[in-house]
């Protein structure tokens, strides 16, 4: 088939079948509200109802005719041949129904499940849920079948269904794991430890009924798509993605953001700030230990996946490289402001001893502020900055990384920009001051915090600007100079390119050889493939290709006529 | 027979369970005209019948079971007028859902399924067809029977 003759089929066959299924659902939901409303007053219901029967069966007849036409049309084209199944296309509208059965099925059943635990009351029967449920459940349930049975067997198609998959495992996974929270902080809000409370509501409420609901639809959609569906699948950019990017870090941005407030809030009570705390004083714990806990336990068990799988995955740098670099912004940004605040404490002394009124305890809050987000930040900072500094060891190809530099040039981009703002600041209020006369405890506190933010910046500038320097003395900007690196490769040695694109630091192509496949291709050592990319980069031209046979690899420089 | 041949036969056979289910349903609980009066001097009766009352385009009838507030009251006309401007074509079931009753205070709540079955191309099937409207209905009692004080205009449920 062609690509037009592909997307034609494959458009109006999720329109029929968006027909089909509006139809089935109509009908459904005519007899569910038929049975559970039949007790209940009504005015108009006749006419109503035979306008939904007459609408539901045009729908269904019309609908499911064609639907099944364009089926029987596209299986008939598809018949066994690997290249119709595995056409992007094809896939691409698989999954796209297999997404959004999935995604529209479990809202369905979200709300089922809530109408079940709120006591199931006949009178608020969700007959449109149900209908819902029912009819995604079977086109979900139909559709992943096919694509079960039939496989992937091209690179788009498992492209593709990594994209289906990760997608409704991260979604399960952040849907678990913040109900749980969200289970938990109700629970600690309705404990009687939290003073005399004049009205409360019920614990067994509408929240607590959804989060429930949430946790059973997303434990199960996670599971099944994470442990099923996504097993084994060691050879995917996206499952690194998942696991660095969301889980890892997601994760620890969670739990960072609930340890900081909570150290925030015990800080000011350990100082006193507050006088007689009120009674509700503590329930920030409520949610604050719960997400700890439940960011704790998605960061330990991904990092202990990546870990296990470091055997399989070890050619995939890009993610866990943009979440160290990721985890060592978010570190060294959280102390940068940290070390601003302490400095503001300290010019804040000489400025509070010059005023007239002096609140006691004035820096009980910014105190707090400041040592919640150094103890939180400083080791993070401290454990990824450390990571880094140990790949970039391991040579030119992770200094010319982009992640890297992205980092270093936003780094030291920032600190010039709020260096050179400071010491304008900084200039026009000295200036400002001897010309009016002026000059005294008012221009101190006018430059304050130009003050804080420039005796910051100007380390982080020195330390990351000769970090910069170093690596483009090591030739970290010479990746500009990139080649275009195509790869032909059989299954066997599919290894061989993520091994280069480590060692060149950027990605290449590669063709799958499917003539008669080598016996076994050798694994290389690293010098040979440190070898290989010294003989990539000295080869004329910027485009090389790489045949592995035979037991060697040619690399052979070409041009495009 | 292959496996997703078997399947959509199995499909196919539930849908046709469906449909005839869904057709004997629709007349066999169809209760045409005969809907139960609730009594008269109760205040969900007193909304039915208002209800009926609009559906049956008798506007007097149903005037007659408003009470509006002094600065409010407007003619049998005038509200006539208003209350015909927006008769919709729509398939509208209402349903009596509960009351509550105060003193010579009433609420009763009730839900309006509209059907846009004029327009059933429009943007479906991606927007559902029927709109679901929860709506409140205030009385206040006089004598011996129950009027509606809020809401006394008949636009809003068609929409």
């Amino acid at each position: 088939m062609s690509t037009a003759k592909r997307v034609y089929f494959y458009l109006v066959y999720i329109i029929a079948l968006g027909m089909f299924s509006a139809g089935v659902g109509m009908l459904l939901r005519l007899c569910f509200d038929l049975i559970t409303e039949y007790p209940a007053i009504q005015i108009g219901a006749q006419t109503f109802n035979r306008e939904a029967l007459s609408l539901g069966l045009a729908m269904l007849v019309i609908g499911g005719v064609l639907w099944f036409l364009f089926w029987r049309a596209i299986q008939r084209n598809v018949s066994g041949d690997p290249v119709e199944i595995g056409s992007a296309i094809r896939k691409l509208f698989m999954n796209l129904i297999l997404t959004v059965s999935a995604l529209v099925g479990l809202y369905a059943a979200a709300d089922f499940l809530k109408w079940l635990t709120a006591g199931a009351l006949l009178d608020h029967f969700p007959s449109e849920e149900l209908a819902m449920l029912v009819v995604t459940g079977v086109i979900w349930y139909y559709h992943w079948r096919v694509t079960e049975k039939e496989g992937q067997p091209s690179p788009a198609a498992k492209t593709l269904r990594r994209w289906y998959v990760y997608l409704l495992s991260g979604w399960g996974l952040i849907a678990l794991s913040a109900n749980l929270g969200g289970l938990v902080n109700t629970a600690v809000l309705h404990l009687p430890v939290w003073g005399e409370t004049i009205i409360s509501g019920r614990f067994w409420g509408s929240s607590v009924q959804s989060n429930l609901s949430w946790i059973l639809l997303g434990g199960a959609a996670w599971g099944f798509h994470w442990f099923r569906m996504a097993r084994g699948d060691f050879d995917s950019s996206l499952r690194q993605v998942y696991l660095y990017l969301l889980a890892i870090s997601g994760g620890a941005i969670a739990g960072l953001v609930a340890l900081t407030t909570s150290l925030f809030k015990v800080f000011r009570f350990a100082f006193g700030t507050l006088g007689t705390p009120t009674d509700t004083y503590f329930q920030f714990l409520g949610w604050a230990v719960p997400t700890m806990l439940v960011a704790a336990a998605v960061w330990v068990y991904h990092h202990h996946v990546t870990q296990e799988e470091a055997v399989h995955a070890q050619q995939r740098l890009s993610a866990r490289r943009v979440h160290s670099y990721l985890m060592s912004f978010i570190g060294l940004g959280t102390l940068i402001a940290g070390l601003i605040i302490l400095l503001g404490i300290l010019l804040d002394v000489p400025l509070r001893a010059a005023s007239m009124v002096v609140t006691p305890g004035w820096w009980y809050d910014q105190l707090s502020v400041c040592l919640a987000l150094l103890v939180v930040a400083t080791p993070i900072w401290l454990y990824y900055w450390n990571r880094v500094l140990q790949m970039a060891a391991k040579g030119v190809a992770e200094r010319r990384a982009r992640s890297r530099r992205i980092f270093l040039y936003i780094v030291v981009g920032a600190a010039i920009v709020t260096l050179a703002a400071d010491l304008i600041n900084i200039v026009y209020q000295l200036l400002n001051g001897l010309l009016q006369g002026t000059f005294g405890v008012e221009v101190l506190r006018h430059s304050k915090w130009s003050l804080q933010s420039l005796v910051v910046a100007v380390p982080v500038l020195m330390y990351h600007w000769r970090i910069l320097r170093q690596d483009q003395r090591l030739g970290a900007e010479v990746a500009a100079a990139r080649k275009t690196v195509t790869v032909l490769v059989s299954d066997r040695a599919a290894e061989l390119a993520s091994q280069i694109e480590e060692k060149l630091g950027y990605k290449v192509h590669t063709l799958r050889y499917l003539g008669q496949k080598p016996k076994d291709f050798p694994a290389l050592s690293d010098k040979e493939i440190s070898r290989l990319a010294a003989d990539i980069q000295a080869a004329p031209g910027t485009k090389v290709m790489l045949i592995a046979a035979r037991g060697r690899i040619l690399v052979l420089p070409y041009q495009e006529k | 027979m292959k496996s997703s041949s078997r399947w959509l036969l199995i499909f196919g056979a539930a849908i046709g369970v469906l449909v005839i289910v869904a057709i004997a349903l629709v007349f066999a609980m169809a209760r045409p005209g005969s809907e139960p009066l609730l009594p008269e001097d109760t205040p969900e009766g007193t909304v039915q019948r208002y209800l009926l009352a609009l559906q049956d385009e008798d506007y007097m009838t149903a005037y007659n079971y408003l009470s509006f507030l002094p600065d409010e009251q407007i003619s049998y006309e005038v509200w006539k007028v208003r209350a015909t401007r927006y008769k919709a074509g729509y398939g509208t079931k209402v349903t009596l859902e509960k009351s509550t009753v105060t003193g010579n205070e009433a609420t009763v709540y009730v839900v309006f399924d509209v059907f846009r079955a004029s327009e059933p191309l429009g943007d479906f099937p991606f927007e559902d067809p029927v709109s679901t409207r929860y709506r409140t209905f205030h009385l206040k009692q006089e004598g011996t029977s129950w009027k509606i004080t809020s809401p006394t205009y008949v636009g809003w449920y068609f929409y």
